[in-house]
């Protein structure tokens, strides 16, 4: 009997609430999955009305960079791209920047403002990409333009979106065959006329195609006959709010140095970082005298630097001096602090200003192998009638002694292989790191191919899974101070990397029968460069960048 | 009494016999037998080249026959020195000679002439370590062989071009797994 009563009233409440529901007619927020550029909001609840859909207003909007306040009558906006626009609640219009934009009226539910996520799209310049079937909406940056321009450092391709991206483009190279490519996350293919690549290079064309739609990733691709370098050079606002990005592309064999712009990535109480983007070659010094910073950079940038502070912290201000050939980029530190400079990829150089760690720094012993010696000259370049023959086993000595000067400057201890011109056998060479339980162990050679000029370029061996991170890192920077092309990181049984107990790496730093890098090679600057890449390898393995003072010179 | 005797020894004979036998063949089991002088042998063997462009090894499984073990191995050395393709590199300096070649256990002992040790040909430490692995790699593929142990006249050489050990047996290095 209750049980039966209990029944009626269930069927009763349950035919009230479809009655209800019919009678309002209301549309239902539903859990929908969101992409807004490069970030993804699930599950959040979107009404669905008649196909389009509404989001309440809320953090995902933050993902645009987006300004905003809600007012009784409407929201006020303001984007990163300059554009300001105030949306009247009951309107079917806004002004943004003077341009009038047809919208759908916002909604409200429970006192809060619900967004037409494709209007929304209309006023900021976004793509909305709608399905209302699998309640998934994506707001991408619309792919603009595609220019090319050559300049005496190389090729300068401008890549124009619709809306700010939210990220610094990914760039990279592939080989077989040779292209490089520019990943943008949170952009939208649409359809460009791509520039026909110019004459007497390697390029043979260039290709943009979306990569993945779920982050959505736009793929931008320079096809070339020759291994190719690519790098981010800047990025500037146009007029009309469009997001114009400027690549590099540059054959890795002629790499002036270039600057594209500076950029002040964060300001923190404790830690302020300026990006530089471009090909340096590792020729930066910094220069601290009280409070001001001073990095002397031996270019001068393409485009306008932007040196506004985004936030109160460690630097002050920012500006730069320019003479004939340099450019100096002056900071203002509300206190002394440590100064130093990183690579950041392709993007270039991170000078990064931080106060100084309390933390005691260990002091690392690392063994320099200079390879060959005595009767085992090594590699030797052709013999030519107008230069003297370069010898593997005097370079390999003069590129372990700058090595071996610049790691002491930064407070490690260092134990050299050989010091003169006599054979070690590599079995003594081990036995030599392997007694004073070195920290690291670096062997410095220089390649050669059997024909030669046939094969050029940067390698660095490694064996064990220790090993890797000394060897990556190393490697990276040996590419960004050379400019070689990169042949690899390869994991060998070579005796030495084999037999060593602690992280061991090999290094080729380029070719010594090849004709171009063989002229490197005698070039002084350029062994030193070679040096202070492996140094500033050693470094990063160890963690020591951070702490490296560069007060006064 | 006499003739029971006789049968006992010639029993303890044939079974001694027996015993030594059965100890030889335990002792080399699976080695590459020595045909008897004359008759071919057929050996299938993973010849092993270097592609310096690729900065790999190119294996190619063959069938060679020979009429004995230092044959075949003077067979695949010389067929090492001589790619059938343009695009593979030779794993050995090409005046090479065999002069002898034996095991000890799993190890194959190889003799060379002192042309094998021309510094030349070992410049570059991956291009020195794709021929030397393209050697290793061929001989290890030959049954009940591990590891390939080259001595230069009779002695241990000096650092190939200063980048192969050779005073210990070499064993194939497995990232050059072709």
């Amino acid at each position: 009997m209750r049980f039966q009563f209990k029944a009626v009233i269930a069927l009763l409440l349950a035919v009230t609430n479809i009655a209800f529901a019919d009678s309002t007619i209301a549309p239902i927020s539903t859990p929908t999955r969101l992409l807004v550029l490069g970030e993804t909001f699930s599950d959040l609840p979107v009404l669905w009305d008649a196909g389009e859909p509404f989001a309440p207003v809320g953090d995902w909007m933050s993902a645009l960079k987006l300004h905003w306040r809600v007012r009784s009558e409407g929201i006020e906006f303001e984007a990163p791209n300059r554009l300001r626009f105030f949306w009247a609640k009951d309107s079917t219009n806004v002004t943004v920047n003077g341009r009038s934009v047809e919208v759908t009226p916002l909604r409200q539910q429970e006192g809060v403002f619900l967004i037409p996520l494709v209007s929304l799209a209309r006023a900021l310049g976004l793509t909305a990409i709608v399905n209302s079937e699998k309640k998934v909406v994506k707001l991408a940056s619309p792919l603009k333009e595609i220019e090319t321009s050559q300049t005496d450092f190389g090729l300068l391709v401008s890549i124009t979106f619709g809306y700010p991206l939210p990220t610094f483009p990914k760039t990279g190279v592939l080989r077989q065959p040779d292209r490089a490519y520019a990943d943008f996350t949170g952009a939208a293919l649409s359809s460009v006329n791509l520039p026909t690549p110019p004459e007497l290079t390697p390029l043979t064309g260039f290709r943009v195609g979306q990569f993945s739609d779920d982050p959505l990733i736009l793929r931008f691709v320079a096809d070339s006959t020759a291994p190719i370098s690519i790098a981010v050079a800047g990025r500037e606002l146009t007029s009309d709010g469009c997001e114009k990005w400027h690549l590099v592309l540059q054959l890795p064999g002629k790499r002036p140095q270039w600057l594209g712009q500076i950029i002040v990535r964060e300001n923190s109480p404790t830690r302020a970082v300026f990006l530089l983007f471009g090909w340096l070659g590792g020729e930066l010094s910094l220069k601290q005298e009280a409070t001001t910073l001073i990095a002397t950079i031996p270019a001068k940038p393409i485009f306008a630097s932007d040196l506004t502070m985004p936030s109160e912290g460690l630097a002050k201000n920012a500006y730069l001096e320019s003479d004939e050939r340099n450019t100096k980029l002056v900071v203002e530190l509300r206190e002394p602090a440590n100064a130093y400079w990183q690579l950041e990829g392709d993007l270039g150089i991170a000078i990064i200003v931080e106060l100084a760690s309390q933390r005691p720094k260990q002091v690392r012993l690392i063994v320099v192998d200079a390879g060959h010696g005595g009767k085992d000259p090594g590699a030797m370049s052709p013999t030519r009638q107008d230069k003297p023959r370069l010898i593997e086993k005097e370079l390999t000595l003069d590129i372990a002694f700058r090595l071996k000067r610049l790691l002491e400057q930064v407070g490690y201890k260092v134990l050299m292989t050989r010091t003169d011109d006599t054979y070690v056998p590599l079995p003594t060479r081990v036995a030599i790191a392997n007694s004073v339980q070195a920290h690291a162990f670096v062997s410095i050679h220089l390649n050669s191919y059997p024909q030669p000029g046939g094969q050029w370029g940067t390698e660095v061996y490694y064996w064990t899974p220790q090993s890797y991170p000394l060897a990556e890192s190393v490697y990276r920077h040996l590419l960004a101070l050379l400019g070689r092309k990169g042949n690899g990181i390869r994991q060998r049984q070579l005796y030495v990397v084999r037999n060593t107990n602690m992280p061991s790496v090999l290094v080729e730093a380029c070719y010594l029968n090849h004709p171009e890098e063989e002229e490197l090679l005698r070039d002084e600057g350029f062994r030193e460069r070679i040096a202070l890449a492996i140094c500033r390898g050693i470094m990063e393995f160890f963690g020591d960048l951070r702490t490296l003072e560069r007060r006064g010179d | 009494m006499q003739r029971g005797l006789k049968i006992l020894l010639i029993a303890i004979a044939v079974l001694t016999v027996a015993v030594l036998l059965a100890i030889y063949a335990f002792q080399k089991p699976m080695r590459p037998t020595e045909p008897s002088q004359g008759a071919l042998k057929v050996w299938q063997v993973d010849l092993c080249y270097p592609d310096l462009k690729a900065s790999r090894l190119v294996k190619m499984s063959v069938s060679v026959s020979a009429a004995s073990e230092k044959r075949l191995i003077e067979e695949l050395l010389e067929r090492l020195k001589n790619p059938e393709m343009s695009d593979l590199s030779p794993a050995l300096p090409p005046k090479t000679k065999l002069l002898s070649a034996h095991w000890e256990g799993e190890i194959l002992v190889l003799n060379l002439s002192e042309e094998f040790a021309n510094p030349d040909f070992w410049q570059g430490s991956d291009v020195a370590h794709l021929r030397l692995q393209a050697i290793v790699h061929t001989l290890t593929s030959l049954p009940n062989t591990r590891a390939v142990r080259i001595l230069v006249n009779s002695q241990v050489p000096e650092a190939l071009g200063g980048h192969e050990e050779l005073s210990v047996p070499i064993e194939p290095d497995p990232s050059l797994q072709p």
